[in-house]
């Protein structure tokens, strides 16, 4: 479906508008101060504002999508590298410590998020499913992690942080569980009248149902 | 010999010809490692009868192989089962399968290998922390390919409801319309599903939660075992596994028990129709499986009393639609249908019965002060061998029997007719022998019996012979028939 010229405008003010309201040292100040604003907040606020902003530029990169991110590999392989950096603690850490990190946080967090936005409406089914439930499983050991860490893992944070990020983690595992079950279970239905016309349906339809 | 020409291919709309062959090597697959396990299986009763000699260790190793092979196998020939006969009524994409069957079959060479050649015996429950702690007989490595092995066959089950549902979607728009809730609140549905696709949907509702949970708490354990001080809170753990692996287990009659819904009105002439019981009683299954594990917990008195009940509850009330809706109507639609009996209903019949009556230990051992005293008794694997053992498996040995039966009306003739009462006289055997070990609170998981326990450990192996003879026969049939229909 083709979107809006304002729909798209709409959305890159958005994304950046919030990537520039993360960056405000007010924000940033109160949000790193904690774990879980850091972890849980400023992050995943970033890779949001990067989805808006991949979202909006998604028909102008068209072309250049379908020559190099086929399926949504590339888009998602450079996301999921992105965001493993940003799981382990250390690098968490030095976000706080060395501005060079910070930079890379504000500029690789919005890149992955773009790349979801241009990867998932590219993907087969099957792909996005299984990167949905090995997310969700994986937030799950996260959770744990962080929980069951008997060390303190960030030099600049407590560790009763952990153990709250630990918690909030596992609150955003359930959050996105539910969320991604909700599409499939209860998502706009469109009955087709044969097996036939079913089939030919989901053959003609690019990738098929979502799941 | 029947003509064979017409056979294996009986499918009937053109999404059911992807990946035909590899449901028929899964079944057949399938088979051969029942085989093996039984075999498995009689060597741990001779053991603990006292008629063969085994040392604890190889004891232990064989039946982690036995309980996690027979898990396995119940899963695939009910995936085979269902894939099947989803494929006539949605679109499925036959590289999934052949993929799934690769995950598979990876995940069941890294089992293997963790317990022969590493020597792991943990049980194919892993319960948190035991694969850490081996005492000394096998290595971590040895754990970890084992939980590796788990983690790609549930990679393979992730793969195959995720294309499932795909195609369920595809068709019906999303899985409520497929679970038929339209009809069940409404009263009516324009594009009602048939049974398989309400099987279907709601085992890929309550099976894909069972997978994701199952994957987080194998990666759990995985981390565990190089990073011993990462601890995880043992009740929390023994949750998850036991989530995991009830509906994993109860998730592959669920899938088999679509065979029945489809191939039981050929014989009948009566359509099977999904109504609203039929909706109402799949919904509230699908919700069921999720809620009932607790009943594997009842001996663990530090858990919230709520999920005890629940667990004691749920389990009165998972039985029942179950019985109401298949087994009850089962009996109606066989009534004056003046149908003929051949292998194939039989066994599809006999696996309702397993199923049934099956489940009935399981409710008795659900009763918090019966289960105090027999959980940890035969009694249990009573239950498990009923249900899987005369349940799923003659289920699907109905489907391969249906799925190699010739054109013209056979009957039940000699050979089949003495495999199938092997395998019913034996498979029950075995099963009533495990009750009768509960009943006299012999020990389940014990390598080493008394003296005293003996003659029902002797009178077990004795039906486990006979069955294993039984599932040879149907088993040979099979693979018989396949080769006869390629080479003609």
């Amino acid at each position: 479906m083709k979107k809006s010229g304002a729909t798209a405008g709409f959305q890159a003010a958005a994304g950046a508008g919030v990537i520039v309201a993360l960056m405000l040292p007010f924000s940033r100040g109160r949000l790193e101060a904690t774990l879980v604003g850091h972890v849980l907040v400023q992050m995943p606020l970033l890779v949001l504002a990067g989805w808006l902003l991949g979202s909006a530029l998604a028909e102008k990169l068209e072309r250049v999508m379908e020559q190099w991110n086929r399926f949504g590999v590339a888009g998602f392989t450079f996301a999921i590298f992105v965001m493993l950096f940003w799981m382990v603690p250390r690098s968490v850490d030095t976000a706080i410590a060395h501005t060079g990190y910070e930079i890379f946080k504000f500029a690789g967090l919005p890149c992955a998020g773009a790349a979801l936005a241009l990867s998932f409406p590219r993907t087969i089914p099957l792909l996005a499913g299984a990167l949905k439930a090995h997310f969700v499983s994986m937030l799950a050991v996260l959770a744990w992690l962080y929980t069951a860490a008997p060390v303190r893992l960030c030099n600049s944070y407590l560790a009763s942080d952990q153990k709250m990020l630990g918690a909030g983690t596992a609150l955003f595992a359930c959050a996105f569980a539910i969320y991604w079950a909700l599409g499939p279970l209860f998502g706009l239905p469109k009955p087709q009248p044969t097996i036939a016309s079913g089939a030919a349906a989901a053959r003609e339809a690019p990738g098929g149902a979502r799941i | 010999m029947a003509n064979v020409s017409a056979l294996v291919d009986r499918s009937t709309a053109v999404g059911a010809k992807p990946a035909l062959t590899a449901v028929k090597l899964s079944m057949g697959l399938g088979g051969l490692a029942l085989v093996l396990l039984m075999l498995l299986g009689l060597c741990m009763r001779l053991a603990q009868g006292g008629l063969l000699s085994m040392e604890p260790e190889l004891f232990y190793e064989i039946m982690t192989a036995h309980g996690a092979g027979m898990v396995g196998i119940a899963a695939l020939t009910g995936a085979g089962i269902m894939w099947f006969f989803l494929a006539r009524h949605v679109q499925l994409t036959a590289a999934v399968y052949w993929l799934m069957l690769c995950c598979f079959l990876l995940g069941v060479a890294l089992v293997l290998g963790a317990i022969f050649v590493g020597r792991f015996a943990g049980a194919w429950t892993f319960l948190y922390p035991l694969p850490a702690h081996s005492g000394g007989v096998w290595e971590t490595g040895a754990a970890a390919v084992f939980l590796a092995g788990l983690l790609s066959i549930g990679t393979a089950f992730l793969l195959f409801y995720l294309e499932t549902g795909r195609a369920i979607i595809a068709r019906y728009g999303n899985l409520s319309q497929a679970l038929a809730w339209p009809l069940l609140l409404r009263g009516s549905q324009d594009d009602a599903p048939p049974p398989a696709v309400v099987a279907s949907a709601a085992v890929i509702v309550f099976n894909g939660i069972g997978i994701v949970v199952g994957a987080a708490v194998l990666a759990i354990s995985l981390i565990n075992l190089y990073a011993p001080s990462f601890t995880i809170d043992p009740l929390l753990a023994k949750n998850m596994i036991y989530f995991f692996g009830h509906v994993f287990i109860n998730a592959t009659i669920y899938m088999a028990v679509i065979a029945v819904y489809e191939i039981i009105p050929e014989y009948t002439g009566r359509p099977w129709k999904t109504s609203r019981t039929f909706a109402a009683a799949w919904s509230a299954i699908m919700l069921m499986v999720l809620a009932v594990y607790p009943h594997h917990l009842l001996q663990d008195t530090v858990m919230p009393g709520w999920a005890l009940a629940i667990g004691q509850v749920v389990s009165y009330a998972a039985g029942l639609p179950v019985i109401v809706v298949t087994a009850f109507s089962l009996l109606v639609y066989l009534t004056r249908s003046g149908m003929r009996w051949d292998l194939a209903s039989a066994l599809l019949v006999t696996g309702v019965f397993g199923w049934t009556a099956g489940v009935m230990p399981a409710i008795v051992d659900a009763v918090i002060v019966v289960n105090r005293v027999m959980h940890n008794t035969l009694w249990v694997p009573g239950h498990f061998h009923f249900y899987l053992l005369i349940g799923e498996m003659a289920m699907a040995f109905g489907f391969m029997a249906w799925l190699t039966r010739a054109d013209v009306p056979e009957g039940l003739p000699g050979a089949s007719y003495w495999g199938f009462l092997a395998y019913l006289i034996g498979g029950t055997g075995v099963a009533v022998t495990f009750l009768i070990g509960g009943a006299m609170s012999v020990p389940r998981r014990w390598a080493v019996h008394v003296p005293e326990w003996f003659m029902q450990d002797r009178a077990a192996a004795f039906f486990a012979l006979i069955s294993i003879i039984g599932t040879i026969v149907l088993l040979g049939r099979y693979l018989a028939r396949l080769a006869a229909a390629a080479k003609a």
